[in-house]
């Protein structure tokens, strides 16, 4: 008996699609055939990509929600899975934009080689990480640069955060205390309870979990009771929470102290030397934990083995080596707002560049020094720039 | 000693009778056919010797699949249940969802089938496994590729990512 798939009943279409919780999945369902197509709408049910939110209880006017993409993009004829880490934003026009990966800077402009038309749908497209930011909604889309909360927002597509009708998102207040926002009150919720100002905050295996600068982790509850899950390990200047292979880490990053050389720091310019690539080397390791949930304390990690992490304001994530071309394990991708490349071909993408902190050896380095790594990001491969259209 | 599971006091099985769009009769106790919702909703106004269902969508393929699954479920249920009645431990559940994973590794003619009988009969977990395959399928594939896959044609001369 033939098989109608392109006729499946619209109810079955709708449970299929919401089984699907990458965006890159569901954009490529649509475009299989029309029925499919027809079936669910653009931009995509399971979050939007831009949704407006008007608190009730706080004077600040209407902001956006946005959802932003980290992708690992790859030729699907490129035997050596040869590929470009790429981070996508839409705008209002549904207008993908290109953004340095691990920061905020949108790259423009785009080399003259790039296609005019970039078609991710039919590359071997691997979603890294899915983000979100806050914005006025003043700002949108004239300037990258009116994010209100410069903190990462957290989201749970599932129950009980959020299901079809409501949902929230977590973020850090400019307080340091953690805020909540619930679509069915429509009210920010903030929560007292804090011995340090927050500097991380994660959706982990369907929960919501925040660190402080000492390395104290809570769990928050749906009724909003915090719950510690691990102890201060205290130690270094910054910490970040990443999710590895069902794993909570937690990453301590140690900046050098007296900052002496912020002097040179004055409007986003930087004094020059006669160099090309100036490095004002201020972050000096990392050491990384994980948390083991019995004893409630974190555990040093030494070493990552095959994976990567990838460090930046709005979301952290953890990826195989073996599945990056050019990469290295054990190592961690970072920026730097230190780091400063001039060279004239790389302005499109050097406002917030790249450092990478090797674990087995403790070496920090801007990505430009390592030949290899850097075409991870950036310039784009060459089978991206030689098709153009 | 447990008496009370003594099988010799247990009362004989009731059976139902399905019959395929093809014409195969497929004799079953009731318990198993229950698991289909479309039955059970009104069974118990239907007369003893009525309990005949032509299920003029389902293959006699399908059915011998559908029925196996039900079959599996509802001695599973019972089981797992019984484990927990004694406390005694038991990995039922587990096993239950690793058949369940074998069962439903099938190709995706047979996957299509299975879909729109558990849809027609309205039985929600295999319904839900299905599904659940159908995605699992799709996840990671390129459109090209999906269409392959699922025997699809494309229909369409449209941009996708052109917004409606």
């Amino acid at each position: 008996m033939a098989t109608e798939w392109s006729q499946l009943p619209q109810d079955l279409l709708d449970q299929i699609t919401k089984k699907i919780p990458s965006t890159i999945d569901l954009v490529r369902f649509r475009s299989v055939c029309s029925t499919w197509r027809s079936s669910i709408t653009y931009p995509i049910h399971t979050f939007p990509n831009k949704i407006p939110i008007r608190p009730s209880n706080f004077d600040s006017g209407l902001f956006h929600l946005s959802k932003r993409l980290i992708l690992h993009v790859s030729s699907p004829s490129n035997q050596q899975n040869e590929g470009w880490i790429i981070k996508l934003e839409q705008d209002d026009s549904n207008l993908s934009h290109l953004l340095n990966p691990l920061s905020e800077s949108k790259i423009q402009p785009l080399p003259e080689t790039f296609p005019k038309h970039f078609d991710i749908l039919n590359l071997r497209v691997f979603e890294l990480c899915q983000e979100y930011v806050l914005r006025y909604a003043d700002k949108w889309p004239l300037s990258f640069a009116g994010d209100v909360y410069r903190e990462k927002v957290i989201f749970s597509p599932t129950p009980p955060w959020s299901n079809e009708m409501d949902y929230v998102i977590m973020t850090i207040h400019v307080s340091g205390k953690l805020a909540l926002f619930r679509l069915k009150d429509n009210v920010w919720s903030i929560i007292d309870e804090m011995p340090n100002p927050y500097e991380d905050v994660i959706h982990f295996k369907g929960r919501f979990y925040a660190v402080d600068g000492t390395g104290r982790a809570v769990v928050v509850a749906p009724d909003l009771t915090i719950s510690e899950v691990a102890g201060p390990v205290f130690g270094g200047d910054k910490k970040y929470l990443v999710e590895m292979d069902g794993e909570l880490l937690l990453v301590d990053r140690y900046l050098k102290n007296g900052n002496d050389d912020l002097n040179f720091w004055n409007d986003n310019e930087i004094y020059v030397p006669n160099d090309d690539t100036y490095v004002m080397d201020t972050t000096l390791l990392f050491i990384v934990y994980r948390l083991d949930k019995w004893e409630k304390t974190w555990v040093e990690l030494k070493n990552l083995g095959d994976r990567l992490l990838f460090l930046s304001d709005n979301c952290s994530f953890c990826a195989p080596a073996s599945d990056l071309y050019g990469s290295k394990g054990n190592c961690i991708y970072f920026t730097d707002r230190y780091f400063q490349s001039f060279k004239v071909e790389e302005t499109a993408f050097n406002r917030h560049s790249i450092g990478v902190f090797s674990l087995e050896n403790g070496s920090i380095a801007p990505l430009a020094s390592y030949a290899g790594y850097s075409q991870l990001f950036w310039p784009p491969p060459m089978w991206i720039t030689a098709t153009t259209s | 000693m447990k008496d009370s599971f003594n099988p010799s006091i247990e009362p004989p099985k009731k059976t139902v009778t399905l019959v395929s769009s093809d014409g195969y009769d497929f004799e079953v106790e009731e318990e198993v056919a229950l698991e289909s919702q479309v039955i059970k909703d009104g069974f118990e106004d239907k007369a003893v010797d009525d309990r005949e269902y032509l299920l003029f969508n389902v293959h006699s393929d399908t059915l011998e699949l559908i029925i196996k699954y039900c079959e599996k479920h509802v001695s599973s249920r019972k089981s797992i249940s019984a484990a927990a009645a004694s406390s005694s431990s038991s990995n039922g559940e587990e096993a239950l969802k690793e058949w369940d994973e074998h069962f439903i590794s099938v190709d995706t003619n047979t996957l299509y089938d299975i879909l729109m009988a558990a849809d027609y009969l309205n039985i929600k977990s295999l319904l839900d496994l299905a599904i659940q395959k159908v995605a699992d399928t799709i996840h990671g594939r390129s459109p090209e590729q999906i269409r392959k896959k699922f025997n699809i044609e494309n229909d369409s001369i449209i941009d996708p990512w052109a917004s409606e």
